[in-house]
């Protein structure tokens, strides 16, 4: 039944959208990672960890993990006002709580870790791109980290549960949640849901997404593998 | 929100949790005692007063009628916003709403929104030019812990005893008749219960110092007949699947309780 | 039992072995279980496993010799940038055998200085010392700035390379921890050196680099 069931966009429910990562794109960065997502295009910064001489945001006892996310004017349909707004201020914040859990912030008292996250293009799902961006550019600055955080967006439309919701499907569906986790030990970081979705149909969703994360999680250690060195016999080496 | 605890009062609360006890006696799904004051401000179209335990949070509705979005001409405006005052707590300061604020507007909103409490496509005066426009401004004026729950328990009682004019065309003129009111057009009812996480153990109703101390929390917003319209993860931890899904069951209770307290509000 | 080869590139997460190895850098334990924290190398060394970040910057560790440039000064002490994600603190009292009525005309701001790291307490600060054989300001000289891989590779693994550089190139050549070095000498012998330099910069884990080098030194 679900299987038969074609998105306006030809996907099946369980099928994403193409993406292509890239990390290392930034020359003065200590990190940084770009993320497609069919138009979606999130570029990401890391600077630091370096210290932090204002006392008042300093902690002593670790880094401060300092995530803005904002979109360019251009990004979306309706120019967009540049600048912080509610709906940014609310994602920075709730992706700096997204990537804190798998990062030893405590390795650096009284310094800052900044990530910038930039929607060059938007199209449904930037803050979980944002997300998958963030993680890689971490890895990217050297970090100490438990996990990469791999994340993705989960959805209902016409009833049916999909992956991946394009910005048709994000506008007029039914429901909308995304979820990132660190995949190694299957715990949630991240998770949000509107819309309308009875219990049942939240552990469905809560399953799928889990699925497309570990996909992406590979997508993502692939990337950094194909920057620092070949393929041999399936296991990389130098 | 940065608030400096003891490790003797963390280790207290944390040694209560693990042989079952809270810092107030309470057991871990209990909410405090909870009293809602409808129609406090008589200046406003609908208010609430809502305390949960010390929590206190004032809610208010205005209405005024305003133009629509470009991408909605035809449904009336809500806009929710919730401002952490500093008489509340000795962390909060003046100023532009800060990321707590405006996460808890947000999530709020997203609930009343999604639910939907109220058919904003019946609050059109005039298709593409003139609708009703309802800011519901909520203050914290008391905190100690779950601002987030009292906060849609009062915006959603509020918007409940909201009582607007009725707006008519006449001559291409807009009339407004203050002496017949009319309630708003309500569909469905939600409301928002957090679960938190302390010490790997869930709880319900967290005071300020278990807020402190906690790892990280999930709010859930419920309709009536029991599906979820908004959820929210909040917190520098992690939550696993399973711990989702006792969260799960735990909110989805004590939505009942908070369901038949809305019960008792008439227009 | 060990999951990975040594020299296997690793990422994040990645488990490397569940029996009782000790922790390297870029390691940590979870539930028994050793883990890698970084994108890196990794370097199993008798019972220690590590790995080895592809770049990092350095860490200030008790007694390392480091080349810091002065970015301020105080009535109590100088902040000394030393390529780190932290700044260093040199006490004045550092100077109290100098018998100097006005400190600053010994050390200014912008001076470039030779330091020792003192201490580093549990919340990264980093006090430098200045009194020592050796160490103080230097009035001639370029510093290069090159990877953590290099400075290990002049300093610790092949302290010959480095006489042996010297005496060839005949310059004076000081390689500080916080990957910086010092050279001087006349243009054309520290352009040579800039040469040999940039060859180990560029290929920092090539197999036989000690070969490479060596006959580049002898070629000049």
């Amino acid at each position: 039944m679900k299987e038969q069931f074609t998105r306006n966009d030809g996907r099946t429910f369980n099928s994403l959208r193409n993406m292509k990562m890239e990390v290392g794109v930034l020359n003065n960065a200590d990190g940084s990672a770009y993320v497609e997502c069919g138009n979606n295009k999130v570029l990401v910064g890391v600077y630091g960890p370096r210290e932090l001489y204002s006392k008042k945001h300093s902690k002593p006892d670790g880094a401060v993990l300092r995530c803005k996310y904002n979109m360019a004017p251009f990004s979306v349909k309706e120019r967009k006002r540049p600048g912080p707004d509610r709906r940014s201020t609310e994602i920075s914040k709730l992706i700096s709580e997204a990537i804190s859990p798998s990062i030893f912030l405590e390795k650096y008292p009284r310094s800052s870790i900044d990530i910038s996250i930039e929607v060059l293009e938007a199209e449904g799902g930037t803050r979980c791109l944002g997300i998958v961006g963030a993680s890689l550019a971490l890895a990217d600055a050297e970090i100490p980290m438990r996990d990469l955080t791999s994340a993705c967006a989960v959805g209902k439309v016409d009833d049916h549960i999909v992956v991946d919701l394009s910005e048709e499907e994000d506008q007029t569906g039914q429901a909308d949640m995304p979820v990132a986790i660190m995949p190694r030990t299957g715990d949630i970081t991240f998770l949000q849901m509107d819309g309308n979705l009875s219990v049942p149909e939240f552990e469905d969703a809560l399953k799928l997404a889990f699925d497309a994360c570990f996909f992406i999680n590979q997508l993502q250690q692939e990337t950094l593998l194909k920057k620092y060195g070949g393929e041999k016999n399936g296991e990389y080496y130098l | 929100m940065v608030n400096i605890i003891s490790e003797v009062s963390k280790e207290k609360v944390f040694d209560l949790l693990n042989h079952e006890k809270r810092v107030d006696n309470r057991s871990f799904s209990e909410y405090r005692e909870i009293s809602i004051k409808t129609n406090y401000i008589n200046k406003a179209e609908g208010s609430a007063l809502v305390s949960i335990g010390g929590t206190t949070v004032l809610a208010g509705v205005k209405a005024q009628v305003g133009s629509p979005f470009p991408n909605s001409p035809d449904s009336g405006i809500i806009i929710i916003n919730a401002e952490l005052l500093a008489i509340a707590s000795r962390n909060f300061e003046y100023g532009p709403p800060n990321k707590f604020a405006i996460e808890i507007s947000r999530v709020v909103d997203r609930t009343i929104r999604e639910s939907p409490l109220i058919d904003l496509d019946k609050l059109c005066i005039v298709e593409g030019s003139k609708v009703w426009k309802l800011h519901v401004d909520i203050d914290i004026l008391d905190f100690d812990g779950n601002i987030m729950d009292a906060t849609c328990l009062a915006a959603v009682s509020a918007l409940l005893t909201t009582k607007i004019p009725t707006a008519k065309f006449v001559n291409d003129e807009l009339s407004i008749d203050e002496d017949h009111l009319s309630s708003l057009p309500i569909l469905n009812k939600s409301v928002l219960c957090t679960v938190v996480k302390v010490n790997d153990q869930l709880i319900v109703d967290p005071v300020h110092i278990e807020e402190t101390l906690m790892e990280s929390s999930l709010s859930i917003g419920f309709r009536e007949d029991g599906t979820l319209c908004a959820l929210q993860k909040c917190g520098l931890d992690v939550l696993t699947a399973k711990e989702v899904m006792q969260c799960m069951s735990m909110a989805f209770n004590h939505s009942r309780e908070l369901f038949s307290l809305l019960e008792n509000i008439k227009p | 039992m060990l999951f990975v080869d040594n020299k296997q590139i690793v990422l994040p997460g990645h488990l490397l072995s569940d029996s009782n190895l000790t922790l390297g850098r870029g390691t940590f334990r979870e539930n028994g279980k050793i883990y890698s924290n970084m994108t890196g190398i990794v370097y199993l060394e008798s019972e220690t496993i590590s790995v080895i970040p592809f770049k990092y910057t350095y860490k200030p560790k008790y007694g390392d010799l480091i080349i810091g440039r002065v970015v301020n000064s105080s009535y109590s002490s100088w902040t000394i940038n030393i390529n780190s994600s932290y700044q260093g603190y040199l006490s004045t009292s550092e100077l109290y055998d100098k018998n100097e009525q006005n400190i600053n005309q010994i050390i200014n701001v912008n001076d470039v200085l030779l330091l020792r790291v003192a201490n580093v307490d549990e919340i990264n600060r980093v006090k430098l010392t200045i009194r020592s054989h050796g160490l103080g300001k230097f009035n001639q000289g370029v510093i290069v700035r090159v990877k953590q891989p290099t400075v290990h590779f002049l300093s610790e693994e092949n302290a010959f390379l480095n006489n042996m550089i010297q005496e060839y190139t005949c310059t004076d050549m000081i390689v500080a921890k916080n990957g910086l070095i010092w050279i001087n000498g006349l243009k054309e012998n520290v352009d040579k050196l800039m040469k040999i330099i940039e060859e180990i910069e560029n290929n920092p884990f090539k197999h036989n680099l000690i070969k490479i080098v060596q006959s580049k030194i002898m070629n000049l």
